[in-house]
């Protein structure tokens, strides 16, 4: 791999390769990472590590244009570096990157794009850190990529549409769902009516969805809250309850569930990392997710010559990222001087569809978060941060002691200092600080992230083509 | 688990903790650790609890095992390839 | 404006701000700390942990590290916070002939001074540490060397002082130092003004602009240090490790070649290793760079090659305050009564910090101080000129 490149995009999921496929066209040397062995990212996923292969009927075409997306990109030429993570983005553009072959090694383009994609969140309960409990996004891949149920029989929970898509891809291939145990209400779906027209298709697919559970007998329970799951070394039982309007548990309305998967699901946060160590700034938008970088109308962020696009601006699905590829492809090439016909037009045109998206993706955020005080109920032994061990006791115990920052709490617990880096904890702690400690809103600073931003072998840091030695008889160099 | 209906790709051998494995070329070391009934793989940074799958895209460090020789390997990232060698620090099986 | 009264008013939420009202509130002194951010959130939050006395300039410097030593036993026991000191013992290695050479009289000089060091060849060191490698030419060792929670430490001084009565405030920017005939009365920050006869700068890096307010010149400058921290596994190393050309970029121009950067290294409490280091001019720049990283990573698996198998998880960058002639700053200064220095300890503040507090705590309480004060007071600057002015090239070493 050469040393320089006109744009490299990072992430080959429906943002990156929209935007590549805009590229593809334009002459410019273009190259695109992905951490997974497949393409597509997260919502493409077949059988084998590929994207092809047979899927459910849905209303909704996007993932059939997405299909036929992969393919086109492919067709171009553009050639997609999978099982490579970007570890870092430094001054100039210059991204470091570890190859499939765990080689480390540095590229710099003109244009850089992000379009890293979202995670999922998670709203901590005791024992959620037992082995069995898992995201609807891993029974997901399970099935999709590996063609895998998560167990004979999954109870699942959570907020939005997750659990739902979940239980009718499980009943689908043969497997058992014990209940959905919705954090939601009915009244809170009631929101995606003010998406139609546009989104009729996504809403037919979700009202078809209601009904194939229904016909399957699969009990769906609104307005629940997981109380707490437990077991000795692994998931034995879950124990769920009501919640009032307001979020207050209803005592006598307790059930336990005997399972050994529970699947939860509670919307998404954006991966912005990359955009953080870099230096790009970010906003906390709650109708886009959460923490998302900050884009003007050609998605360029606040550094030159670095875009984002997709889940990284704000949650919304496929739709919006296909349409922000496509927004930063055109953007790019005119900044690299090989602009497309028609630029102007196709750019506003975009501009109205991403409007769309995303007052879809408000809906769907404001439905991604539990009503009330949630955060007072949590309970004392209840994990926080699950790669250090640190429980909410600890975090109270700080908090006593003045300790009321992201930054201060990372310092006094050691929250958000494990492998994962604080992504599974940060969007966790900050609602805990924006109830808890009541804090002028200023405090509650972006985390600040730093290169690796994945974890990397020692070894291939330290490897480069220059020879060193060690121990040489002759003096160093002056 | 394995979905009787989807294609999948030919046969391969793991060794996890010296035991043969089978699964198939295609499916992630996740999948196929389950398949064989494996749910926790670890204990917690301080030893009180276990850990084993979480988010199965390779952003929780939950998953961590030995992939030949080398520790650290999220497992829900990695393809099975024929011959691959698996430790699993704190297997419940 | 609320206005508060109060004895010392201590400016620095670091280990050394928190350590100065740790020792005056032990002796009954009041004393309030002000910190602009939280606690630690200096260079006292951005660093290794490293409580070295091999890496200190044999003479006063050594004698001070010496004395600060032995602090940290008693604060294992005082402090309410279990700040995870060790004395696991320290090796600087040794990686070619010339600096064995260099390092046969650095560890004469060492032991003048009264510091229990050997010089051990390379089969030596192995049999203390397996995995070193074997290309070393060889290592001194000193079993006083140790290691600290740098952040436990801060946390555990500052809520022990608080424990004994200091009044301890974060989130409070001190924007205004008071004087009056040559004499401070107190400071303004944005949470109101506090009346005080005695003000200690233990501002770290920013340390020459509360300076400032006081119409003093102080000669530090931030030099940044990168860290890399690996994920937790069992224990590799029994102590820490730093390289001879380390403290030759501190201390010996002839050592210093090129960068002067060695190793800096570390396995903590909670079973990461913390691997540094690089010095650098950058200004207030934090960020963790390519160069660091990798420079850091070949430097590391040059000296011990067992670990190149651990995963690098993230890294972090510090500031350390840095003065011309590698010496604190500490002690009153001539012409602003009551104003008190205690800053510029560059990479060696953790081991320096008891000492510290207790010697600006003696200060103040007593007048005097059983460790003599007077190398270390601001004035040396003036007093030689080429000192207060002088030109660092490149590299950072100082030039000759």
């Amino acid at each position: 791999m050469s040393r320089t490149c006109d744009v490299a995009i990072v992430g080959a999921g429906f943002a990156g390769l929209a935007a590549a496929d805009v590229l593809a066209r334009s002459g410019l040397d273009i190259r695109v990472f992905d951490e997974n062995p497949h393409v597509g990212g997260q919502l493409l996923r077949r059988p084998g590590g590929t994207s092809h292969g047979p899927g459910g009927f849905e209303f909704d075409g996007i993932k059939r244009s997405g299909l036929r997306l992969v393919a086109r990109v492919a067709r171009r030429g553009v050639k997609v570096n999978g099982g490579t993570q970007v570890l870092g983005l430094f001054p100039g553009n210059t991204l470091l990157v570890q190859g499939g072959d765990g080689r480390v090694s540095e590229i710099t383009a003109r244009c850089v794009l992000c379009a890293s994609g979202a995670r999922e969140t998670y709203i901590p309960f005791k024992g959620w850190t037992l082995p069995g409990v898992i995201s609807t996004g891993s029974a997901q891949i399970l099935i999709k990529s590996s063609g895998m149920l998560p167990a004979k029989e999954t109870l699942i929970g959570g907020l939005g549409p997750l659990p739902f898509v979940l239980a009718r891809e499980i009943s689908r291939h043969g497997g058992k769902v014990s209940a959905i145990l919705d954090h939601g209400g009915v009244l809170d779906k009631i929101g995606l009516l003010r998406t139609l027209p546009r989104n009729l298709p996504k809403l037919l697919d979700g009202a078809w969805i209601m009904v194939l559970l229904a016909l399957r007998g699969i009990r769906v329970r609104p307005r629940m809250r997981i109380l707490e799951a437990s077991g000795k070394t692994r998931l034995e039982s879950v124990v769920a309850a009501r919640a009032s309007g307001e979020g207050a548990i209803i005592s006598g309305t307790e059930i336990r569930y005997q399972t050994e998967c529970l699947a939860v699901g509670f919307g998404f946060a954006p991966n912005i990392e990359l955009l953080l160590q870099a230096g790009c700034i970010a906003a906390h938008v709650p109708e886009r997710g959460g923490w998302v970088v900050q884009v003007g109308d050609i998605l360029e962020t606040s550094m030159e010559n670095v875009f984002a696009a997709g889940e990284v601006t704000g949650i919304a699905g496929a739709r919006k990222s296909l349409i922000e590829g496509r927004i930063a492809g055109l953007a790019i090439r005119e900044r690299l001087g090989c602009p497309a016909p028609a630029t102007p037009q196709m750019l506003h045109g975009l501009a109205c569809e991403r409007r769309d998206e995303l007052r879809y993706g408000a809906v769907l955020n404001r439905m991604c978060r539990l009503p009330g005080d949630w955060v007072k109920g949590i309970q004392e032994e209840t994990i926080i941060c699950r790669c250090e061990d640190v429980r909410m006791a600890d975090i109270r115990k700080a908090l006593a002691h003045g300790f009321a920052t992201p930054g201060a709490l990372r310092k006094a617990c050691r929250c958000g200092l494990g492998n994962c880096q604080g992504r599974i904890c940060s969007p966790i702690l900050r609602d805990i600080l924006a109830a808890v400690a009541k804090p002028d809103p200023a405090r509650l600073a972006a985390p600040s992230v730093r290169p690796p931003i994945k974890a990397v072998r020692l070894g291939a840091l330290a490897e480069n083509e220059e020879i060193v030695t060690v121990g040489s008889a002759s003096p160093p160099d002056p | 688990m394995r979905i009787e209906t989807i294609y999948r790709g030919e046969k391969v051998t793991l060794l996890v903790n010296g035991k043969a494995v089978t699964a198939h070329r295609g499916e992630t070391v996740h999948a196929a650790l389950l398949a064989a009934g494996c749910r926790v793989l670890r204990k917690s940074k301080t030893g009180t609890e276990f850990r084993g799958f979480l988010c199965g895209m390779g952003v929780c460090y939950d998953c961590l095992v030995t992939i030949n020789g080398l520790a650290g390997q999220r497992a829900c990232m990695r393809l099975v390839e024929d011959g691959m060698e698996i430790r699993i620090d704190e297997p419940d099986l | 404006m609320k206005s508060s009264m109060t004895d010392v008013v201590v400016i620095g939420g670091g280990v050394i701000g928190t350590s100065v009202a740790y020792y005056l509130a032990r002796r009954g002194v009041r004393a309030t700390l002000l910190e602009r951010g939280d606690m630690a959130s200096g260079s006292a939050g951005d660093c290794d942990g490293l409580v070295l006395l091999q890496s200190k300039r044999p003479g006063i410097h050594l004698r001070l590290a010496m004395e600060s030593r032995t602090l940290f036993d008693r604060l294992m026991e005082e402090l309410p916070v279990p700040i995870e000191y060790r004395r696991g013992g320290g090796m600087v290695v040794i990686e070619t002939e010339e600096e064995f050479r260099a390092m046969e009289r650095y560890v004469q000089e060492q032991r003048e001074t009264g510091l229990e060091v050997a010089l051990l060849d390379i089969a030596a060191a192995r049999r203390m540490e397996p995995g070193l490698s074997e290309s070393l030419v060889g290592a001194a060792y000193s079993p006083l060397d140790g290691q600290v929670n740098p952040i436990a430490l801060t946390h555990g001084f500052a809520l022990g002082a608080r424990a004994l009565g200091a009044r301890v405030r974060t989130h409070t920017e001190v924007k205004g130092i008071r004087l009056e005939g040559g004499r401070v009365t107190g400071v303004e920050t944005d949470q109101g003004r506090f009346s005080a006869e005695v003000v200690v700068n233990a501002g770290g890096v920013y340390a020459p602009r509360l300076g400032e307010m006081v119409g003093i010149t102080v000669p530090i400058q931030p030099r940044r240090g990168q860290l890399l921290v690996t994920g937790a596994t069992r224990p590799m190393i029994k102590g820490c490790f730093i390289s001879a050309r380390y403290i030759a970029a501190k201390h010996n121009p002839e050592l210093a070649k090129g960068k002067g950067e060695g190793i800096a290294i570390e396995q903590t409490e909670s079973g990461n290793l913390l691997l540094g280091s690089t010095r650098e001019f950058v200004g207030f720049d934090r960020r963790t760079t390519v160069e660091g990283l990798r420079g850091i990573a070949r430097r590391t698996v040059a000296v011990l090659p067992g670990l190149s198998d651990l995963n690098v998880i993230r890294s972090f960058a510090g500031l350390r305050p840095y003065t011309p002639d590698g010496l604190p700053i500490l002690g009153p200064v001539k012409g602003v009564d009551g104003f008190i220095m205690a800053a510029g300890h560059e990479g060696d503040g953790i081991a320096l910090s008891p000492i510290t507090g207790e010697l600006i705590a003696q200060f103040i309480a007593e007048g005097r101080t059983e460790f003599p004060l007077d190398p270390f007071r601001l004035e040396r600057f003036a007093s030689s000129p080429d000192t207060a002015g002088r030109e660092l090239n490149q590299d950072g070493a100082d030039a000759h």
